[in-house]
């Protein structure tokens, strides 16, 4: 009887040990995390605009005009589309370089050093630098190298499609550095002897990668995609700072332009409705992401 | 002891008042403008000075500058803050959006101790509404063509001003002098106002030729001619210059006239001063064409502020005759009586009497604003799209015009 | 076999020069224009500075508030990194070895704050922040790193640390009569520390980096922070000044080179980890 007053008298006190040890966070996260977003909706469902000062009751009317909003459907189209030109090159070029860093070459240490450089440094220098280096004509220096070589480079950052893939170029050099490491852990991780085994069985090169390595790796090709995904949704400077969303709109992604409705033309109730789009779909790709880990977390015991 | 309560008690009864009366000697005031040029604050600063010394009262002014680049969103963001600016200066381009907006105080009563009829009446249109003024153009300062007068000498081109005393100084015979520039040295001949003139600032590129072909983008009578005829084939003048003739730095390159990388721009005299330590000789003259486009900002009063009436009566004296002929050699004058003195032509130091009166004062006087509208936030970002389009060379300019004035007719009617 | 050799020696011999091209270069290239003049900027690239012009890098603390610029950036990445790590050091142990009702609840809700991008709500704060009286002030910028996704994340990693924590240690500092915090504060932050380096890594990096922020919640030119601060090398109206971009952008990367360049192995440690956030 005593033992079990005490018992109780402990874990109330672990308790409310833990309800203070959590309090700053939790309550930091509803404030800063929490409310907004519940506001993001309510403010989705306002005709509010800053600049007039107007706050009106619409209900669903801001989704409405998404439908018939050319740019706002751009803008989905866009984002679809950096996303599916960032992510194969991102994961594709990281696995390859680090199959090459797992071969332990000539330089790879020297390689897994450099390739980190952009990763620390912000995209917003990132950027600047590159902005420059991409000018058209023979101006910049790519288009100057180019030019050694004997090809005339493209106007880069001016004309439409090679805007964007400018700036998938610009995103997956500054990002790789993460990506490459992530897979060089799992491919110094690959159980040796099984490699060894296949070699002895006659498999080399490709075939080696295809029956033997890329299943091993799976799981981590499959996690590295799926956060490579989520973070291409959330490309900002270096659009801002490389295109400002030109020519013609073609790089104009759904952040940035959430960023212009709010920011630029001050309609922060339907800037909002663009956001909750936003947030539904990265909200879905996460959920995919937590599932698939569950999966592949059983499939690894 | 007792002693000392009583007189610590008188003290503290005295805290509040002398709170207040210290609140009553310095009356803050915060100005937001785009500058933080310290000279150009210290003149600023000169004039609160002597407001309050007019007003024979203490102002503690704080100047609180905003980069130009996102100045329309921070200002407005500024504005909605819980300690927003008394007075700040408005871009043109938001003068209707801000009136319509109630953002900005009426300055008509405050205006009349400073002879407000002295201000040119074109100067002051895109600032008033229904008969109220609601800002002042501190600078109403056209758009000049600056050229570097020793690549035209090394080419053996003829000069602005020569074929301005030919009285050839059209957008054509520019057209011609750039191509021999370029094919003469190979450099670039017209770099585009502030390298800009596709992006960003697309109608102060574009503007004075449509108008000095006797077209116009719209009219603030509601009338778009974005697509006539006249405007499509200045356009089309001007993208055969980037194109066909390759004389002006294209799109995405960052040449630059002020570093020596064309032989000519377009910039107001406020760019004068980055033109100090040059070794090429410059000049400047009106654009081609004689439709000048003239830039202006203006200075308003917060209508939310917390003592707007004062802020207003600050506001009106710091564009009364004696401020605005101090400012003048940055920021030229929209007063009249500054306008015609003598000391207006030699108020900027870099800057010949000659060139101020046959480049600066002669654009002034015919000068025409930017056209603007209520809607111009959306307008612009909703536009930029189909200006784009525009640059590339084979671009079909009459078919994107004709995109671009059916959303220009969108939101004007 | 030997046959193959020339071609492997080609092959890593192209890997390294693309690999140089691409990733040294570009800061090459930032440095060398960083002492040039404006004009020389200009045309074919060269290996090395022309006029080696060291003023370049006087000059950026006169056009902008340079030095104030590196002190807010210092004083948001500092506040924002030590409030991150302390707070979610204290809710991750909390969540991993405190027993309370609610716990797996409230943190599932925490996480969701994982997943949220700060451009999602960035509307909405924008307005919370002005009722607060905190426009064009650098306290947004401390309270997101701390309470956002990345504080998020930070009290994710703790947690799945103090997750393999044996249990014995924690007891026999509670049979000494250690109290919560004090068990907490004297056993469990000592040995959590290469978590707290990582979560102190990256809260760091993001907080110096961050770019959207400081872009809303500042307006005046006083309040920037480095990465607004290189974006706004321009002349007062708008104009790039090449140059001075490159010295103050090449300033500001500097510090986080030389500490990267201390720290590889840890920070790209720490980098890996939350490349598998969840």
């Amino acid at each position: 009887m005593k033992h079990s007053l005490t018992a109780r008298r402990n874990a109330a006190m672990e308790a409310m040990a833990g309800y203070a040890f959590i309090l700053p966070q939790v309550l930091g996260f509803i404030l800063i995390v929490l409310v907004p977003l519940i506001n993001v909706f309510v403010f989705s469902l306002h005709n509010r605009n800053m600049l007039f000062g107007t706050n009106i009751f619409i209900g669903l009317d801001n989704y409405a005009r998404l439908l018939t909003d050319g740019l706002f459907v751009q803008s989905l189209k866009n984002t679809l589309v950096f996303s599916l030109l960032l992510v194969p090159i991102n994961v594709i070029a990281a696995l390859l370089m680090a199959l090459y860093l797992g071969e332990a070459g000539f330089g790879s240490r020297y390689i897994r050093a450099i390739i980190f450089l952009p990763v620390v440094t912000s995209g917003v220098a990132w950027a600047i630098v590159w902005k420059y280096l991409l000018q058209g004509g023979t101006a910049g220096p790519v288009n100057w190298f180019l030019a050694q070589l004997g090809i005339a480079g493209p106007n880069w950052l001016n004309e439409k499609g090679w805007a964007m893939l400018s700036v998938v170029f610009n995103r997956v050099l500054k990002n790789l550095g993460t990506n490459v490491l992530i897979f060089y852990g799992a491919v110094m991780n690959m159980p040796g002897e099984v490699v060894e085994a296949a070699r002895i069985d006659g498999a080399h090169g490709f075939s080696m990668f295809r029956w033997i390595k890329a299943p091993l790796l799976m799981p981590t090709i499959l996690m590295v995609t799926i956060v490579t995904v989520i973070g291409s949704m959330r490309v900002f400077d270096t659009i801002k700072l490389m295109t400002d969303g030109g020519p013609e709109g073609s790089t104009m992604v759904m952040v940035y332009y959430v960023y212009h409705k709010a920011f630029r033309t001050f309609e922060t109730g339907y800037a909002a409705a663009i956001a909750t789009v936003l947030f539904a779909i990265v909200l879905t790709l996460t959920i995919a992401q937590w599932v698939l880990r569950k999966r592949v977390t059983h499939y690894e015991q | 002891m007792k002693k000392t309560m009583a007189i610590l008690l008188v003290l503290a009864l005295m805290l509040p008042f002398a709170g207040a009366l210290a609140a009553e000697q310095a009356v803050p005031m915060t100005i937001a403008t785009w500058t933080s040029n310290e000279n150009q604050l210290a003149l600023l600063q000169s004039f609160v000075d002597g407001f309050a010394a007019h007003k024979g009262i203490k102002i503690d002014a704080k100047f609180e500058s905003i980069p130009f680049a996102e100045y329309n969103t921070k200002l407005l963001l500024e504005l909605q803050s819980s300690n927003p600016p008394d007075l700040y200066w408005v871009l043109e381009t938001s003068a209707p959006a801000f009136i319509a907006s109630g953002n900005l105080a009426k300055l008509d009563e405050a205006l009349k101790e400073w002879e407000p009829e002295d201000f040119a009446p074109a100067s002051l249109a895109l600032w008033q509404k229904d008969g109220s003024t609601y800002a002042v153009p501190f600078s109403t300062s056209p758009f000049v063509l600056l050229y570097n007068v020793t690549m035209f000498k090394d080419a053996g081109v003829k000069t602005p001003k020569e074929l301005i005393a030919e009285n050839n100084w059209t957008w054509e015979s520019f057209r011609e002098i750039a191509k021999e520039i370029k094919e003469k040295t190979g450099k670039w001949a017209f770099q585009t106002v502030d390298g800009e003139g596709y992006t960003a600032r697309v109608l102060h590129n574009l503007l004075p030729i449509i108008r000095a072909m006797g077209g116009n983008l719209w009219t603030a009578d509601g009338q778009v001619s974005a697509d006539s005829d006249v405007s499509v084939a200045a356009i089309k003048l001007f993208h055969d210059m980037v194109y066909a003739d390759q004389s002006v730095v294209p799109p995405g390159d960052q040449s630059d006239f002020y570093t020596g990388g064309a032989a000519m721009t377009v910039g107001q005299i406020s760019r004068v001063s980055k033109l100090a330590d040059v070794t090429w000789e410059w000049d400047m003259a009106t654009l081609p064409g004689n439709a000048p486009v003239i830039g202006q900002a203006a200075l308003g009063a917060n209508a939310n502020g917390k003592n707007v009436e004062l802020a207003t009566q600050l506001l009106a004296y710091m564009t009364n005759k004696d401020s605005v002929a101090a400012m003048a050699g940055i920021w030229p004058p929209a007063r009249k009586s500054v306008l015609e003195s003598e000391a207006f032509l030699s108020s900027n130091p870099a800057i010949t009497p000659e060139q101020m009166k046959d480049a600066v004062a002669a654009s002034i006087e015919t000068g025409q604003v930017l056209p603007s509208h209520e809607m111009y936030p959306q307008i612009e970002v909703e536009s930029r799209i189909l200006y784009d389009k525009l640059w590339n060379a084979g671009a079909d300019v009459a078919a994107v015009m004709q995109e671009v004035a059916a959303l220009y007719r969108n939101y004007i009617k | 076999m030997s046959n193959k050799r020339p071609l492997r020696v080609a092959v890593t011999a192209a890997a390294l020069i693309i690999a140089t091209l691409l990733f040294v270069y570009p800061f090459w290239w930032m440095l060398v224009n960083s002492l040039n003049t404006a004009a020389e900027v200009f045309g074919p690239p060269a290996l090395l500075p022309k006029s080696w012009r060291f003023e370049n890098y006087a000059e950026i603390f006169r056009v902008q508030p340079f030095a104030r610029h590196i002190l807010n950036t210092l004083l948001v990445a500092g506040v924002g990194t030590i409030g991150n790590v302390l707070v979610s050091a204290l809710s991750g142990y909390a969540f991993a070895r405190l027993r309370f009702p609610g716990r797996g609840f409230l943190y599932v809700l925490l996480l969701t704050a994982l997943m949220m991008p700060i451009e999602v709500i960035i509307v909405p704060l924008f307005f919370q922040m002005r009722g607060w009286g905190l426009s064009d002030s650098l306290y947004p910028l401390m309270l997101i790193p701390i309470f956002g996704a990345q504080g998020a994340f930070s009290a994710f990693m703790f947690r799945q640390f103090f997750l393999t924590v044996p249990m014995e240690l924690e007891e026999a500092a509670r049979l000494d009569g250690l109290s919560y915090l004090g068990t907490f504060r004297h056993i469990m932050l000592p040995i959590a520390k290469p978590v707290a380096s990582s979560a102190a890594i990256l809260a760091f990096l993001a907080t110096w980096n961050t770019y959207l922020e400081p872009l809303v919640f500042t307006t005046s030119v006083q309040q920037y922070t480095l990465p607004l601060s290189l974006s706004n090398f321009n002349d007062s109206y708008g104009e790039p000044q090449w140059h001075l971009q490159m010295a103050a952008t090449a300033l500001s990367i500097i510090p986080i080179m030389v500490v990267y360049m201390i720290f590889q192995e840890k920070v790209r440690d720490a980098m890996v980890n939350s490349g598998v956030k969840g």
